[in-house]
C-alpha cells in the first residue's frame, strides 16, 4: 500500500522527463494543465508566451553551440547563455583551440522534447535530443570520418527578471 | 541504429556520470556545453545505443576491454554495454589515445570515445579506481607476441634463375639466382583490454646453397641485367655439369648432383620483433624462424674444338 503513491509519483516524473507532458511534474494533477482548475485564460497566455520564450532561448543557445564548435570562440555576452553553461562552453572552446581542433557540424536534427515550466515562472526545464553528424578538423584539415552523436541533455533556464526572455543557464547529461 | 530504452525509476537516489578526461575534445552542441560532473534525482530515462563509434574498429585495433567485468560497463539489463576503462589508465590519460590525430570525446551518457582518423574508433564507459580493489592480472606482452608470431606466415618467395633452368646453366660463366618475390617484412598487430602488441618480422640474411658444395650469405638477390653486376646480385660459377641423366653414368660429375640437376636452396633466416603499448610498455626479440625455398636447377658445358683452316678436325 505504502509503494503505491511513490510508483506513481515516479512514474509521472519520468513521463515528464520523457517529454510526455508539458507542465511539472511534482503532482500527478500538474501534468494536465488542461484540467487545472486554478488555470485561468490570461494564466494560459502567461504560460504560452513563458514557453515560447523558452524555446527562443534554447534555439538561440543552440546556435551559438554549433557555431562555437567551428570557430572555437564565445562571445563576451551571448544572447541566451549565462551562468555554468556558457562557462563549460567558453571552456570547451580553449580546450579545442589548445589542440588546433575545430568541429563541422554536418547535419544535425535538434529537437526539443519537452519544455517544463517552473510554476514559479522563474525557471524552466527543457529536454532536448541532438543527433548530428560531425566532423573534426585540425590546423584546418579535415582528420578523417564524420562523427555520429545522438545526445540528449537537459537544459536549466532561468528566466531574466520580470521580462519573457531567459537564457540557458545549466547543461546536465540526464 | 538499434536503440533499446530503459527507463529506470531510481528514487532519490543520485547519479553521477563518469568524469571527464581532462584532454576530452567536446565535438557535439549539447556536450559542448554539458556541465562536466552533474547529478540527478528522481526519475531517469537510460537510453543505451549501438552507436557506429561503439563498434569495434577495423585495422590493427580489435577493440577488446579496457578492463572488464564492472558494472559500469554494463547496460541495465546486464548485457555488456560499453567497454570500462580505468581513469587513470595510461590510454585514458593520453590526449592522443591512438596517435596523432586522435582524441577523446564525450560522448552520450558520459561515455568517453576515441576519435581515431582512420578507423570507427571506440567508446568506453570511464571508472574511478577503486582503493583496495586487487589489481588486473597484468597481461603479458611477450607471450601474446610469440602467439602472434607463431602464426605469422612467412614466405621466402620462389627462386628464380639466369640463365633459367629450362635453358639450363652453363659451366664457366655466372649464374644469377634472386627470390621472387623479395621477402616482404609481414607485421602483425593484436589489441587485448588496451594493450596493443605488434609483432614485425623481417630477413635478417638468406644463406644460398647451389647444390655444388658452394654456398654464400647475402640478400634476396637482383634480376639479371646485362653489364656489371649490381651490389646485391647473388652469382655463382658452376665448374662442373649436372644435367638429367648425368648422375651414375658420367664419373666427371660431382656427387651432390642430382637426377635432374642441382638442387638450389635458399635459406632465408627472419628476425622477428615485438613492441608493446598499453598498460604495459615493452617490446624486444622473438626466436628467429627460417624459411626455405629450392630448385632443382640442370647445368650443362659448352666444350671447344679447335679446328683447322680447311675445316677438319
Amino acid at each position: 500500500m505504502r509503494r503505491a503513491p511513490l510508483t506513481t509519483a515516479a512514474i509521472v516524473a519520468t513521463l515528464a522527463i520523457a517529454g510526455c507532458g508539458t507542465s511539472t511534474h511534482t503532482t500527478a494533477t500538474q501534468t494536465q494543465p488542461a484540467q487545472h482548475p486554478s488555470t485561468t485564460p490570461g494564466q494560459q497566455t502567461t504560460q504560452a508566451a513563458l514557453e515560447q520564450a523558452v524555446r527562443e532561448a534554447v534555439t538561440q543557445d543552440h546556435a551559438l553551440s554549433v557555431e562555437t564548435l567551428w570557430t572555437n570562440q564565445v562571445p563576451a555576452h551571448p544572447p541566451a547563455t549565462a551562468g555554468p553553461a556558457l562557462a563549460v562552453m567558453r571552456e570547451s572552446g580553449a580546450q579545442r583551440r589548445k589542440q588546433g581542433i575545430r568541429v563541422r557540424t554536418l547535419s544535425e536534427r535538434f529537437t526539443v522534447l519537452g519544455v517544463a515550466l517552473d510554476p514559479s515562472y522563474s525557471s524552466a526545464t527543457v529536454v532536448i535530443r541532438d543527433v548530428q553528424r560531425v566532423a573534426p578538423y585540425k590546423n584546418g584539415k579535415r582528420l578523417g570520418h564524420a562523427i555520429n552523436l545522438d545526445e540528449r541533455a537537459h537544459l536549466l533556464l532561468r528566466r531574466q527578471g520580470q521580462a519573457a526572455r531567459f537564457v540557458v543557464w545549466k547543461v546536465t547529461g540526464r | 541504429m538499434a536503440r533499446r530504452t530503459v527507463i529506470g525509476l531510481l528514487a532519490a537516489s543520485m547519479i553521477p556520470t563518469a568524469t571527464a578526461c581532462a584532454d576530452s575534445i567536446r565535438v557535439g552542441a549539447i556536450s559542448n556545453q554539458k556541465s562536466p560532473s552533474e547529478a540527478s534525482a528522481g526519475g531517469s530515462i537510460n537510453v543505451s545505443s549501438h552507436t557506429p563509434a561503439r563498434s569495434r574498429t577495423p585495422g590493427d585495433y580489435e577493440g577488446a576491454n579496457e578492463s572488464s567485468g564492472s558494472p559500469a560497463g554494463r547496460g541495465s539489463s546486464g548485457e555488456p554495454a560499453f567497454p570500462t576503462i580505468s581513469s587513470n589508465s595510461p590510454r585514458y590519460r593520453n590526449p592522443h589515445p591512438y596517435g596523432p590525430g586522435s582524441f577523446w570525446y564525450e560522448a552520450e551518457g558520459g561515455h568517453q570515445c576515441a576519435y581515431v582518423p582512420a578507423s570507427n574508433g571506440a567508446c568506453f564507459t570511464v571508472v574511478q579506481p577503486e582503493a583496495g580493489q586487487p589489481p588486473q592480472p597484468l597481461i603479458n606482452p611477450a607471450a601474446i607476441a610469440a602467439g602472434l608470431a607463431s602464426r605469422m606466415s612467412l614466405q621466402a618467395g620462389n627462386i628464380a634463375v639466369s640463365p633459367s633452368a629450362h635453358a639450363d646453366g652453363l659451366t664457366g660463366a655466372a649464374s644469377w639466382f634472386w627470390l621472387e618475390p623479395t621477402p616482404a617484412s609481414p607485421s602483425l598487430s593484436l589489441s587485448l583490454r588496451g594493450e596493443h602488441v605488434t609483432v614485425n618480422a623481417a630477413a635478417s640474411a638468406i644463406r644460398w646453397s647451389f647444390g655444388d658444395g658452394a654456398s654464400l650469405t647475402g640478400g634476396p638477390g637482383v634480376p639479371y641485367r646485362q653489364g656489371a653486376a649490381p651490389a646485391g646480385a647473388v652469382r655463382h660459377v658452376y665448374q662442373a655439369r649436372c644435367l638429367p641423366g648425368d648422375r651414375g653414368h658420367d664419373p666427371s660429375v660431382l656427387p651432390s648432383c642430382g637426377s635432374n640437376g642441382y638442387t638450389v636452396e635458399a635459406l632465408v633466416q627472419w628476425t622477428i620483433s615485438y613492441t608493446a603499448s598499453g598498460p604495459v610498455i615493452g617490446g624486444g626479440a622473438l626466436p628467429a624462424r627460417a624459411t626455405s625455398a629450392s630448385i632443382t636447377y640442370p647445368v650443362g658445358e659448352a666444350r671447344a674444338f679447335l679446328t683447322s683452316a680447311e675445316g677438319g678436325t
